[in-house]
């Protein structure tokens, strides 16, 4: 069954077309990489489902209802989560309080005003849960600010997981990182539970063939292809126009 | 992650709540006056911060609540003729009130928006008071009987004098104090500073922030509203001095000097500010000039503020002390 669907999608900022008629399926559990050199679209794609941008033509299927003018937080009640591409932190606050807050997000203890936010004590174990996930369990009380830059991009996925999504999207979530943090990310995010659908932009194509499922290629808003790795590694399209260039 | 509260941070409270409490009995009467005075500044600054320390903006309107508030307490008792033990809540309630209106109007806007629409409303709000000649427009005007709480049935509590006044400006600071320290440390409070941390963070996780800065304008308003209500209590008088921007400017300059990032820093910033420009202005008629510089050292070299200056002590002390523990009485706004 698919979780999320994409049908013609088109959307421009002014005259400059960015995504171009993209029609894609999902598959619930599914591992799926989205690749394509800088400017394809991806960021463009993933702000279109989660409610950051408005598409100009097409529709989005989240669970075979179309999610047409919903807000990005309406969308995160929907089990949408998503990390982004440069890092969307609270900087000023510490690891745990970091994730405390996201846990917070779909309870209606974020409204309480009176009670202290740590006799919360099932928040505060689920925020201990996901930085043990994303292996930060040993810096909790660290502000951000003094986080290694490799640590910051766990916390930026660490967030989006603790919504427990159905969907979780993550954007470029290695980005500048290290060799040594880069294959200590996308160890954790392999690891995370088949029942969450993840779709993943991730340039390095030795990690993507390693840890997708499917893959799809954006070319200039374009969708090249889809298909499983050793498909996509065979499609002349592909080679010409991607994987060639970035000579992999 | 808020720290508990431990037996020595409850401790450094009790000692300055004692002291406070002594204070008629140690100092002058002028300083009891100084004391009243920055009793109502304080809690105009705790509100303040709400916004601009929890929060993270910038308000230049704060002066609108403190002068409503003045004046909602003058309407309320002499011309609506409402029991004074009433129109202390009632004051309250409406300063919240307009609050929520502001918060609404300026729920969306960006940081530099805000700065200016707060100051638009205020300056609004000052120009239709200076108008209305049943408050006496520019002149203001004087309280018809008392509009001190009459507290003599308790052990014969007399507000009508400097010092009985001043514990009753204690007691709502404490109260003030006890209410915003709560809210600030719950769930909703910490949804605040992560509206100052990253709003497109709180919204892509499912926090709807527009509501949450409309209740927090509202609670900082209404906080600025007690701070209305012993300031008219005070001068037994309104006048739309307190509804001016430089009113606003003045608190944020407060807060500044305190510390933003503490909860307590804006009644230091409050009390130093008072005090200093008093001092100053015995001694010279251009204290200005002298309180400009002084507050230009301040944020120099303390930029912190004066609470931050304390705890860097405090955790200094602790070193020295060989104890090094680190952590600090005052609690961070952020953590
Ligand atoms: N807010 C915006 N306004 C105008 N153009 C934009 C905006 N965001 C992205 N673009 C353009 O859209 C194209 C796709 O960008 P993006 O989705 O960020 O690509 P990718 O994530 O694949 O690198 C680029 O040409 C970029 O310049
Ligand atoms: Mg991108």
């Amino acid at each position: 069954m698919a979780a999320l669907v994409l049908e013609d999608l088109t959307m421009s900022f002014g005259a400059l077309e960015v995504i171009k008629d993209i029609s894609l399926d999902v598959k619930s559990g599914e591992r799926h990489a989205i690749i394509g050199p800088n400017g394809a679209g991806k960021t463009t794609l993933f702000n279109l489902i989660t409610g950051w941008l408005k598409p100009k033509r097409g529709r989005i299927l989240l669970d075979g209802q179309s999610i047409a003018g919903m807000s990005p937080r309406r969308l995160s009640y929907r089990g949408l989560a998503r990390s982004f591409q440069r890092n969307t932190l609270f900087e000023g606050l510490t690891v745990e309080e970091n994730l405390r807050l996201a846990c917070q997000a779909h309870r209606r203890a974020k409204y309480d005003p009176a009670r202290d936010r740590t006799a919360y004590k099932d928040i505060l174990e689920k925020a201990h849960v996901a930085a043990e996930t994303m292996a930060l369990g040993d810096s909790l009380g660290k502000p951000v600010d003094e986080l290694a830059y490799g640590q910051k991009r766990q916390l930026e996925v660490g967030i989006a997981l603790c919504a427990d999504p159905k969907i979780l999207l993550l954007d470029e979530p290695a980005a500048g990182t290290s060799p040594g943090e880069r294959t200590q990310l996308i160890s954790l995010i392999g690891d995370l539970p088949r029942n969450v659908t993840v779709v993943l932009v991730e340039h390095d194509m030795d990690v993507v063939f390693e840890v997708s499922d499917r893959i799809t290629v954006l070319d200039y808003g374009r969708l090249l292809a889809t298909g499983r790795p050793e498909e996509i590694r065979e499609s002349d399209a592909v080679r010409e126009a991607y994987l060639g260039k970035s000579g992999a | 992650m808020s720290k508990p509260l431990t037996l020595e941070s409850a401790a450094w409270a009790v000692a300055a709540l004692v002291l406070l409490l002594l204070l008629p009995m140690i100092f002058s009467a002028t300083t009891v006056d100084w004391a009243n005075e920055v009793i109502y500044w304080a809690i105009l600054c705790l509100g303040v911060n709400l916004v601009l320390g929890y929060m993270g903006y910038v308000s230049l309107g704060h002066a609108m609540f403190i002068g409503t508030g003045a004046y909602f307490l003058a309407l309320f008792v002499d011309f609506a003729e409402v029991p004074l033990g009433w129109s202390i809540p009632l004051v309250v309630v409406g300063t919240a009130l307009l609050g929520l209106v502001v918060g609404a109007i300026v729920m969306r806007v960006n940081r530099i928006q805000f700065l200016v629409i707060t100051l638009a409303i205020a300056e609004l709000i000052h120009g239709v008071f200076h108008q209305i000649r049943a408050t006496g427009g520019d002149d203001g005007h004087s309280a018809n009987d008392t509009w001190r709480v009459d507290l003599t049935w308790f052990g014969g509590w007399d507000t009508s004098e400097s010092t009985g006044f001043y514990y009753w400006n204690l007691l709502c600071l404490l109260a003030v104090m006890l209410v915003l320290w709560r809210f600030l440390r719950s769930p909703f409070g910490s949804v605040l500073v992560g509206i100052r941390e990253n709003e497109q963070r709180m919204t892509s996780l499912g926090y709807n922030i527009a509501i949450y800065k409309i209740i927090a304008f509202a609670v900082s308003g209404a906080a600025a509203g007690v701070a209305g209500i012993l300031y008219a209590q005070n001068l037994q008088s309104v006048n739309p001095e307190p509804l001016t921007w430089q009113v606003s400017g003045e608190a944020l300059l407060m807060v500044i000097i305190g510390g933003r990032k503490y909860f307590i820093g804006p009644v230091l910033g409050a009390a130093f500010y008072i005090v200093v420009k008093h001092l100053l202005e015995s001694i010279t008629s251009e204290y200005i000039i002298f309180l400009g510089l002084a507050f230009m050292a301040i944020v120099a070299f303390f930029g912190r503020g004066i609470a931050g200056y304390f705890v860097d002590l405090y955790v200094w002390a602790k070193r020295r002390a060989g104890v090094g523990r680190p952590g600090a009485p005052a609690a961070e706004a952020g953590e």
